[in-house]
């Protein structure tokens, strides 16, 4: 089933992230823990991690590119 | 808490030393404070060809470095003392206070009237002594911070002035703020070194600090980071994204536009009236090389 990995809030006044780096391509299966993309915010650079495990369908955004919490940055099944 | 013991000024070693403590190390508290010899340092998805005019610094004798924190780019000499602060935290939650708190405190006990400025750094008067960042992964976070003590400040201005310099690019972008040092509020202290002893001594009171030296086989292991990794050229200027950039080129004879694109350090996409100039496609963007293939220098320095 497919679903969207959307930009976390990773501190109370947060509005907007950027998907710096992506650490798994698309096609690539990933476990629960495993390093998805990094996002920069306030200085600080995030490792996010699969909640779960599964696999990359689609990046939606490309590395640099500025994105709103709650917006969607992959789709994932 | 353990307070790592490190005499050393290489900020390749340094750099080395942070990366190490905080992927080797899980289950500990780790607090350190160092210095370094001079150096620019990058955040890690920036673009180092706008933040610093690359000839001039590698000419000066300033080392330059890309570090794994998020953030903008800072110069740091022997009048600058860093503090690193490694520890678990809750994953993707970020907080500042926890951190830059301690060091507020321990320098308003010193006399510094500190309070936190531009969101993350800490300022007196309203001018910045310190800038912060962190890097995030699993459940550890680093924070680490410069405190400008007597750094020369006019260096730190004319090398990384915290401008874009018109590139085009998604890079993260510095955020330049009024500096000063702190030795103008705390006179007490002859020396940076007097300071550092100071902080040291009022941060263990908070800390309680156990004191801890690397093993040998702890030392390899940074140094082989350092090596391979924070002296390698695909690191430092390879890293970060990609940017156009468009320059007017003067020469003895002819004043002409030239653009180009650099990905991966690597120079692309030349445009130019002057065909000798599509030779740089493929070359590395960096002083020697571009001099060399233009065959001048003072042109050469003209595309930093």
């Amino acid at each position: 089933m497919k679903s969207e990995l959307t930009m976390p809030k990773l501190r109370p006044d947060m509005q907007q992230g950027v998907v710096v780096a992506w650490l798994k391509q698309p096609g690539e299966p990933f476990q629960k823990g495993d390093a998805i993309y990094e996002v920069e915010s306030d200085k600080v650079v995030n490792q996010i991690e699969a909640e779960r495990q599964g696999k990359l369908c689609r990046q939606l955004v490309e590395e640099g590119d500025a994105v709103l919490v709650g917006d969607p940055v992959a789709e994932v099944e | 808490m353990l307070y790592i013991e490190n005499p050393s000024t290489d900020p390749y070693y340094n750099q080395a030393l942070e990366e190490y403590l905080f992927t080797a190390i899980q289950d500990e508290d780790l607090f350190f404070l160092w210095r370094n010899t001079p150096v620019v340092v990058c955040g890690k998805y920036q673009n180092l060809f706008a933040e610093v005019h690359v000839p001039t610094a590698l000419e000066e004798k300033v080392a330059l470095l890309r570090r794994i924190s998020g953030g903008g780019t800072v110069y740091h000499d022997l009048g600058n003392i860093n503090y690193s602060l490694i520890t678990s935290c809750e994953p993707a939650t970020v907080d500042y206070t926890q951190f830059l708190n301690p060091m507020i405190a321990a320098l308003s006990r010193l006399g510094a009237p500190a309070e936190i400025v531009a969101g993350n750094g800490i300022g007196v008067d309203g001018k910045k002594i310190s800038g912060s960042a962190q890097r995030m992964v699993k459940r550890r976070v680093l924070h680490h911070g410069t405190l400008l003590f007597d750094t020369d400040l006019s260096r730190l201005r004319t090398l990384a002035d915290g401008a874009a310099h018109g590139d085009v690019s998604k890079a993260t972008a510095s955020n330049p703020w009024p500096v000063t040092n702190l030795r103008t509020v705390l006179p007490q202290f002859d020396t940076t070194e007097q300071f550092f002893d100071a902080l040291y001594a009022e941060l263990d009171k908070a800390f309680s600090f156990e004191r801890r030296t690397l093993r040998k086989e702890e030392e390899a292991a940074v140094r082989k980071i350092a090596e391979e990794k924070y002296h390698d050229w695909d690191w430092t200027f390879g890293g970060g994204p990609g940017f156009e950039r468009t320059r007017t080129i003067q020469t003895p004879e002819d004043t002409f536009p030239l653009s180009f694109t650099v990905k991966k350090g690597i120079i692309q996409e030349v445009k130019s009236e002057q065909p000798a100039f599509t030779a740089l496609n493929g070359h590395r963007f960096e002083p020697e090389t571009v001099r060399r293939i233009i065959g001048s220098r003072s042109v050469a320095e003209q595309l930093f």
